[in-house]
C-alpha cells in the first residue's frame, strides 16, 4: 500500500476565524501534500515502498536526510492536524488528571513533573 | 552599541510589484528588527557591545555558549546584505564582471539560471541561497536556517533569502515562482560587479606588490553541492 496524504479531520473552513481556509487549503493541500508525495517517490522500489509511514521515519533517521525530512514533516502534519479542533482552547481536561491522593495503577507516569 | 538599525537602500513600494510593500514592511520591521532587538539585549553591558556587525557575526560563531548571538548576528548580516542584492527596475541577464564570469564558467547565463533554481529547490526549509567567492572559486551555494557562509571564508557576492517569510505574502508556498521574479526582475548584479571588482583589485595590488604572476584573475568557478 502506498502512502496517501490523510484527510483533514474537520472542514476547511471550520477552524475559521482563527486560522483560515486558504491557510488550511495551502498548508493542507500543497504543503503537507508534497511531504507525503515526496515520500511516496524517494520510497519507491526500496524495501520501505510498502512500510508504514512511521516506520520510514525511523528507518531513514540519521541515514538519508531527504527521506527523513519528507517523512518525518508528513508524520509530524498528520499529528498536527489532529491537535486542533473547531471550539477548541482552553484549559486542558479530560482524565486521568493526576491526583496525589488517588493515584491509581492506570495514572500516566508524571516523571516529568514528579510532586514536590 | 556601534550597529545600526536596519534600514532599506530603497523606500517599501520601491520593488512593487515584483516584491510587494507588505512583505518589504514584515521583513524588516518585524523580522529582521526583531533579531536586532535581540543582539541589543544579548550583548548590552558586554565588552561585544563595540563591535561592528560583521566583527560580531565571527566572533559569535567562534564563542561557545553565544550560539543564539551568533544565529541574530549573522540573520542580520545576511538581510542587510540580501537587500543590497535587489535594486527597483532589476533583474535580467547577468552583465559586466558577473555576466563573463557566469558565462565562462557555468557555461552560459540559462544554465546558472538552471543550478540556481536547483539548489534554491533542493534547500530543505529556512535558509539563504548564495553566489560566492572562495580561494578565487564562484559558486553557488545553500545555507540552512540563519549560517552565513562569511565565517568559512566566503565572500558572498549575490544573496537570496529563502525563508518563508521572504516570500509568503506575494507567493505563498511557490518557492519557485519568488526565485524566478527575483532573477527577473529584482536581482542588482552592480552590486555583484562592485565587489568582483574590489577582490580583483586586491589580488592585483597584491601581485604588484609581491610580483606574482596573476594572467587569470576572473575567479573560477565551482558546481552547487561539489565538496569544499
Amino acid at each position: 500500500m502506498s502512502l496517501m496524504l490523510p484527510p483533514l479531520p474537520y472542514a476547511l473552513d471550520a477552524l475559521e476565524p482563527y486560522i483560515s481556509r486558504r491557510t488550511l487549503s495551502a498548508h493542507h493541500g500543497n504543503h503537507h501534500a508534497a511531504y507525503v508525495e515526496k515520500t511516496r517517490v524517494l520510497t519507491q522500489r526500496t524495501p520501505l515502498e510498502s512500510a508504514p509511514l512511521e516506520k520510514v521515519v525511523h528507518a531513514s533517521a540519521s541515514r538519508d536526510s531527504d527521506l527523513f525530512n519528507a517523512a518525518a514533516q508528513a508524520w509530524n502534519h498528520a499529528l498536527y492536524w489532529n491537535s486542533l479542533s473547531p471550539g477548541g482552547g482552553g484549559e486542558a481536561q479530560g482524565s486521568p488528571t493526576y491526583d496525589p491522593d488517588r493515584q491509581s495503577p492506570k495514572a500516566p507516569s508524571t516523571s516529568r513533573h514528579p510532586p514536590s | 552599541m556601534t550597529i545600526e538599525l536596519p534600514t532599506l537602500p530603497y523606500n517599501f513600494t520601491a520593488l512593487e510589484p515584483a516584491m510587494s510593500a507588505d512583505t518589504l514592511v514584515f521583513h524588516l520591521s518585524h523580522h529582521q528588527r526583531g533579531d536586532f532587538d535581540r543582539i541589543a539585549s544579548l550583548i548590552r553591558g558586554t565588552e561585544l557591545k563595540a563591535l561592528p556587525l560583521e566583527e560580531l557575526v565571527h566572533v559569535a560563531a567562534r564563542t561557545p555558549g553565544r550560539r543564539t548571538l551568533y544565529q541574530c548576528a549573522a540573520e542580520t548580516w545576511n538581510h542587510n546584505f540580501f537587500w543590497k542584492s535587489m535594486r527597483p527596475g532589476g533583474g535580467g541577464t547577468a552583465h559586466g564582471l558577473i555576466g563573463e564570469c557566469i558565462g565562462a564558467h557555468f557555461g552560459g547565463y540559462e544554465q546558472f539560471v538552471r543550478e540556481f533554481k536547483n539548489a534554491a529547490a533542493s534547500l530543505f526549509g529556512n535558509g539563504w541561497l548564495w553566489v560566492t567567492l572562495k580561494d578565487d572559486v564562484i559558486e553557488i551555494l545553500t545555507t540552512s536556517n540563519a549560517d552565513t557562509p562569511i565565517v568559512r571564508g566566503h565572500t558572498p557576492s549575490l544573496a537570496l533569502d529563502l525563508c518563508e517569510h521572504a516570500y509568503y505574502l506575494d507567493h505563498q508556498n511557490r518557492r519557485s515562482a519568488y526565485v524566478t521574479t527575483f532573477l527577473d526582475e529584482l536581482v542588482d548584479w552592480e552590486c555583484a560587479n562592485r565587489i568582483l571588482r574590489k577582490r580583483i583589485d586586491a589580488t592585483e595590488a597584491l601581485a604588484t606588490r609581491f610580483g606574482a604572476v596573476t594572467s587569470n584573475v576572473i575567479p573560477r568557478v565551482r558546481r552547487p553541492y561539489e565538496a569544499p
